[in-house]
């Protein structure tokens, strides 16, 4: 018996081979490489499409499926997500609600990693307010149904680089960033906050305010970390 | 800010030319979408470009230059959460059927269809196991040479191409299982 997947991949193997670049372009590629020497970091910019850069106030939203807790920034937009749905469909169907809503987005992503489901939206505006997202993630395959989330906003108030902000995206979906959040036992909501506040030391972010109240944590990162 | 080693592009080409169309193939199998897989092959050649004077042995420039793009692709998949755009265009796929509809366009959407379901597939892979089934069973090379285009022994290949195998069973019955309430309905 074949494998399941068998006939996609042939299908995927002919799909492939449509449209792709010939040698002919490369060539032609290469050669105006070749023509405008830049620096390496540059040149691999200039070569691909360009990325819109990053805004100082990005939207930066996490939601775990399993282990229910949201991540969202600033001022109020409703997004119902399917985990359900597959990345890509995700990534439409918030881009759709983000649009319909009036929201400025040059990008959002979605990726699932076991239980936890990343939602990132960009926008190259650096004066662009992002609204705070509401998001309703609905849980075990059953529509309408919400999961109970622990939301956590997280606002940089500091211009962050990418790489800067895909840390902090790691700090705040580590598991012991979550499990400080979901699993508080009879921790004050100081408590919380102080050990939040010590996990994000730990990977530099020195500078941050924390605060926690029942279901809600506030996050705000005042300067890069170091 | 420090400049690169003066790139060997003709070498590059030369290199290049015999083995381009099945790197192509390769980065596109791997990447999310063909666009992005062109973008990934053609931040892989800049790369080659830059490193190829590392390359001692041109014989072995097929491996070497999968290797690179290998690494393209695990460097865009750490930065890709921030980096990746969701296109506002119709997916390239879509707009591929619309345009040759007039062929054949039952068959090309029934194609269009089946690959959109293998790359979702394979995206529910992490980025080394897509890496090595799509080399395995799309590429058709052997587990040695996976091996050396990863840079892993021939038992880990193994264990990998065995785990994505796993996943890909996992997901495709996941995706099936509406099917025993359909035949429910009949009954």
């Amino acid at each position: 018996m074949s494998d399941p997947w068998a006939s996609d991949f042939r299908a995927l193997r002919e799909h492939t081979r449509r449209g792709a670049p010939s040698v002919e372009r490369t060539r032609e590629f290469v050669l105006a490489s070749a023509k405008t020497p830049e620096p390496e970091k540059e040149k691999n910019m200039s070569f691909i499409k360009r990325r819109p850069a990053l805004a100082i106030a990005i939207a930066l939203a996490l939601i775990a499926v399993l282990t229910p807790v949201a991540y969202a920034v600033v001022n109020k937009v409703f997004l119902s997500i399917d985990p359900d749905q597959s990345e890509e469909q995700i990534e439409q169907d918030v881009k759709r609600q983000l649009d319909e809503a009036g929201v400025a987005t040059t990008g959002v992503t979605a990726e699932k990693d076991g239980d936890k489901l990343r939602i990132g939206i960009q926008s190259d505006d650096p004066a662009a307010e992002l609204p705070e997202l509401d998001v309703n993630v609905r849980g075990g395959g059953k529509p309408g149904e919400t999961l109970g989330q622990n939301r956590v906003q997280i606002e940089a108030h500091c211009e962050l680089s990418p790489e800067q902000m895909e840390a902090l995206t790691q700090v705040v979906s580590s598991d012991e960033f979550l499990a400080a959040v979901v699993d508080r036992h009879d921790r004050t909501d100081a408590e919380v906050a102080a050990a939040l506040r010590e996990v994000l030391r730990r990977h530099g972010f020195d500078h941050t305010d924390v605060s926690v109240s029942g279901q809600g944590v506030a996050v705000t990162v005042n300067a890069p970390p170091t | 800010m420090r400049r690169a080693a003066t790139p060997a592009w003709d070498e590059l080409l030369s290199l290049l030319t015999p083995i381009h169309d099945q790197a192509v193939l390769f980065a596109r199998r791997i990447a999310r979408s063909s666009a992005d897989g062109d973008d990934l092959f053609q931040e892989a050649v800049v790369r080659a470009g830059l490193k190829l004077s590392t390359l001692r042995d041109k014989e072995r420039f097929r491996a070497w230059f999968h290797q690179v793009i290998v690494s393209v692709h695990r460097s865009r998949a750490r930065r890709g959460f921030w980096r990746r755009l969701v296109s506002t265009d119709a997916p390239d796929a879509a707009r591929q059927v619309a345009a040759l509809a007039g062929e054949d366009g039952a068959a090309l959407a029934d194609e269009w269809a089946a690959a959109e379901s293998a790359a979702r597939a394979l995206s529910s892979l992490p980025p080394a196991q897509r890496e090595a089934i799509v080399l395995f069973e799309l590429q058709e090379r052997s587990v040695e040479e996976i091996a050396e285009i990863q840079r892993s022994s021939l038992s880990a290949v193994k264990s990998r191409l065995s785990r994505a195998r796993e996943r890909l069973r996992r997901h495709y019955a996941a995706s099936e299982r509406l099917i025993p309430i359909q035949e429910e309905c009949h009954e």
